[in-house]
């Protein structure tokens, strides 16, 4: 994207600014930053940032945070949902240093103060604000790789310790109930039944791994219902107790935020059951008004996170890339003996203390 | 007339459904006797210090020490082991190296009964049983530069 010229790089910037004065101020720091030529487009509003930014592609943003259709760092949010991959540089007044901050816990790269920019600053933010998104950008890359890998793994372990087994299992019942027919009825019946009871177990099995493949669209019954269906499904014919509850007044969730908790939250009850040997899961959804915590608890042998530090199994490196993916932070806490201990923060704004209610 | 004495088999398979039905399968063979079960590798190489079977049937992924580090342990303590190994996928890395390591045959789960009790008897009377198909790849595996064949 960027071309070497003599007079160094060359940048798209794309100056979202209602303030004729301040807009031109900026356009006039720009051009005068010294490593780097920035070719500029200007709009005023929101609504003509995100079409501008659809049709032609933009290095970087420079964000004011109060737009005529937009205010407050809620300005960042939509601009990230719409284009997550283009840096994000907010510009605040003097006195707004805490909502520059929160702009970049929302995902803007970094916060500049109005008024105090010298052509160095401003250049030196922008550059740095593309560098980092684009080693962001490839870190997530290989971590959703990463994830699709573990995945298949998964998946393939699946089909081979549970589905393959089952067949070979009931193959043994029939050959044998083949052998007896004839000489020994009442044993030709125990094969079959036991030929019928591990097919069953393993329908039971497929159907389970086809729901939390894909599971029913979560508008139906929300999050609340498909964790409960979910744990439902798990506990059919388990001797582990497992116990949901539920915190808090529910209320909708954007479906991919939904979706995202539903998976961590079948990975993590699924590697209760498979490898922590728990005889209690305790599962909690907590709704508080700035987001939404998910809480997975187990009695089971319990694990050490720092020899899992590299996210290596249990589906970990796939319950950190969904969280990533949903801005939502993830921690892990168990000891050897201990049960494990997993919690989601998945927060649509800043929190409290921030002063927004968007 | 001489009855023959039964050939004495262990089998280890962590699907208990799948261990049982081979057991059974196994006992109803007038020249076989199941000796011994085990669920997971260390069991294996423990019930096969026990009971020194004739034959051992071991299936190479089990939780906790799988069935290919059960067949190096036992191989290592007990030269003459005659050993089958079971898979349930035939394109399985780990089959040449059990091979490799001493197991002297190699059964895909789910093959007819015929040929697991072709291979136990061949495998007790000191012979390699090797399905065609393996046998084939396995010749262009060895043939390959930087493997050697471990007999």
């Amino acid at each position: 994207m960027e071309i070497m010229n003599p007079d160094g790089f060359q940048f798209r910037a794309l100056v979202v600014e209602d303030n004729p004065a301040d807009a031109l101020l900026l356009e006039d720091v720009l051009r005068r930053t010294r490593d780097a030529q920035f070719e500029i487009t200007h709009v005023e509003r929101l609504q003509d940032a995100l079409a501008s930014l659809a049709v032609a592609s933009h290095d970087v943003v420079l964000l004011d945070l109060g737009l005529p259709d937009s205010q407050g760092p809620d300005t960042v949010t939509r601009l990230r949902q719409s284009q997550p991959g283009v840096p994000v540089v907010v510009l605040t007044g003097l006195d707004d240093e805490a909502v520059g901050i929160s702009a970049v816990q929302l995902g803007a790269q970094d916060y500049l103060v109005k008024g105090s920019l010298t052509p160095s600053v401003l250049g030196r933010s922008l550059r740095y604000a593309i560098e980092r998104k684009r080693a962001e950008l490839a870190v997530m890359a290989h971590l959703k790789e990463a994830a699709i890998v573990e995945e298949r793994n998964r998946i393939a372990g699946e089909i081979h310790d549970i589905l393959a087994q089952d067949f070979v299992g009931i193959l043994l019942q029939l050959e044998a109930a083949r052998d007896l027919s004839g000489s020994n009825p009442g044993e030709v019946a125990k094969c079959i039944q036991l030929a019928e009871a591990v097919a069953r177990s393993g329908l039971a099995e497929a159907r389970r791994s086809v729901w939390a493949l894909c599971p029913p669209e979560l508008d139906a019954e929300g999050l609340v219902g498909a964790v409960q269906s979910f744990l439902s499904r798990v506990a059919v014919g388990n001797p582990t107790a497992i116990g949901f509850s539920l915190r808090g007044e529910p209320y909708p969730l954007p479906n991919d935020k939904a979706l995202g908790l539903l998976r961590i939250c079948q990975e993590a009850v699924v590697n209760a059951l498979r490898h922590a040997q728990a005889s209690k899961i305790r599962v909690q959804l907590t709704y508080e008004p700035s987001g939404v915590d998910l809480c997975v608890h187990d009695n089971g042998r319990g694990f050490d996170p720092k020899a899992h530090a590299g996210g290596k199994g249990f589906g970990l490196i796939s319950m950190r890339e969904r969280a990533e993916r949903i801005g939502a932070r993830i921690e892990i806490s168990g000891e050897p003996g201990q049960g494990t201990r997993l919690t989601v923060v998945a927060r649509t704004s800043t929190g409290d203390g921030e002063g927004h209610s968007s | 007339m001489k009855v023959p004495e039964s050939i004495r088999i262990l089998i280890a398979d962590d699907h208990p459904v799948v261990r049982e039905g081979l057991s059974a399968m196994i006992n109803r063979q007038p020249d076989m006797k199941v000796v011994a079960e085990a669920g997971d590798g260390r069991e294996a190489v423990e019930q096969f210090s026990q009971h020194r079977p004739d034959v051992a049937l071991i299936d190479l992924r089990m939780r906790g020490m799988d069935g290919l580090h059960a067949i190096l342990a036992i191989c290592r303590r007990f030269p003459g082991a005659r050993l089958v190994v079971l898979t349930t996928f035939d394109d399985n890395e780990d089959i040449y190296r059990a091979l490799q390591w001493g197991a002297k045959g190699y059964v895909l789960k789910g093959a007819p009964r015929e040929e697991l009790l072709e291979c136990i008897r061949t495998v007790h009377a000191g012979k390699s049983h090797i399905a065609p198909t393996l046998a084939a790849r396995l010749a262009e595996r060895f043939s390959k530069p930087g493997l050697t064949a471990g007999n």
